[in-house]
């Protein structure tokens, strides 16, 4: 009887250890820290702050107009695997980030990130880059937002 | 007065019945007043009155003091004026002198070293404990106030590194309220993948990755 007791308390043990080395494996548990920046892009002058004068360069490729960027909030946070979070960005916008993975073993992390005045949007990305997203709202000054989003850690 | 009849004599003046009262008349004046007056009682009672007045003003007059009596209490009215002026200069000694050691007697308490006991060194002042760049995390900051941030390490410190064309794959894309979609734009000239999403409602034709 009394061994009966012990092993049905070993298989839950085991049980248990199997659960969280999948939950584990999967990422569960594990934080990605997600720096997001809010930029305005202007038609209406050509000062770039120090910061973003290689995205300026990027977005005018294709918007020439914008020729004045100012970094106007940056924020990041810690978020677990899993966790949906807002960012506060302007004139009571926000954005949403959920961290779907942590780094995969391509050392790239899954987020869906949901952006003013445009859908979801799913992918994956590699550690330490920004990936601009150039939203369409524009504030009452007709300034385009732009949105910068990095992950990390990054494996080594 | 030299009429015919007492009572048609013409009536004393005042002066001669206050002379007559004071018995300064000549007798044959006062001897025609005294006939004017038997003629008028009332007068008569009158001057009668005023002299019973002036006798007992003579009767109760205070003495006059000679002058050796008032010498004398002129000298003694100086003699206490001058004592009690030295009597209170010497109290005002003694309370000057009393105000005196009661200072002194503080000042000794207070400079007397206690005993053969070290002085004691004043406590030393804790350095005041402020937190460094490990011990905060800026989560949030504006832009504006990057220049006054005192303690801690700004979420952004450099220039952005941007994703390169191979660091971005696109999973999914849903479309907005009004249909547009929004897209990864990969050119053969850009460096760096952007999503945009176009200012129009039309879905956005950029080259490239699009989400499957």
């Amino acid at each position: 009887m009394t061994a009966h007791i012990l092993s049905k308390r070993l298989l839950y043990l085991l049980a248990a250890g199997i659960a969280l080395s999948a939950a584990a494996a999967h990422g569960r548990g594990e934080e990605v820290k997600v720096t997001l920046v809010v930029i305005l892009a202007t038609d209406r002058n050509d000062h770039v702050d120090c910061e973003l004068t290689d995205l300026a360069s990027e977005v005018q490729k294709k918007y020439p107009k914008l020729t004045g960027f100012r970094l106007e909030e940056m924020t990041h946070k810690s978020l677990p695997v899993g966790t949906c979070e807002k960012f506060p960005l302007l004139d009571d916008q926000v954005a949403t980030v959920l961290v779907r993975h942590a780094a995969d073993s391509k050392n790239w992390v899954g987020l869906t990130v949901k952006a003013p005045r445009q859908g979801e949007i799913q992918y994956t990305t590699c550690c330490g880059k920004f990936l601009p997203i150039v939203t369409r709202y524009q504030t009452k000054d007709k300034d385009r937002l732009i949105l910068g989003i990095k992950v990390q850690p990054c494996k080594k | 007065m030299s009429a015919s009849r007492p009572g048609d004599w013409p009536a004393p003046t005042p002066a001669d019945l206050a002379a007559y009262v004071d018995e300064e008349l000549e007798p044959a004046q006062r001897q025609l007043v005294e006939v004017w007056l038997r003629a008028h009682p009332e007068v008569a009672a009158e001057l009668e009155g005023q002299r019973q007045l002036e006798h007992l003003w003579s009767i109760t007059t205070p003495v006059d003091a000679d002058h050796p009596r008032w010498a004398a209490v002129l000298a003694r009215l100086e003699n206490s004026f001058f004592h009690f002026r030295a009597s209170r200069s010497r109290r005002r000694q003694f309370i000057r002198l009393g105000a005196a050691l009661a200072a002194a007697a503080c000042l000794f308490v207070v400079l007397w070293p206690r005993g053969h006991r070290p002085p004691q060194e004043p406590p030393a002042a804790e350095p005041l404990a402020v937190v460094s760049s490990d011990d905060v995390e800026i989560v949030s900051l504006r832009a504006a106030d990057r220049d006054t941030l005192v303690v801690g390490i700004p979420p952004v410190t450099g220039p952005l590194v941007l994703a390169a064309p191979g660091d971005v794959e696109i999973k999914a894309v849903e479309p907005d309220a009004d249909g547009m979609v929004a897209a990864l734009y990969v050119d053969e000239g850009l460096v760096t993948p952007m999503i945009v999403a176009p200012l129009d409602t039309a879905p956005a034709r950029a080259p490239g990755n699009f989400p499957e």
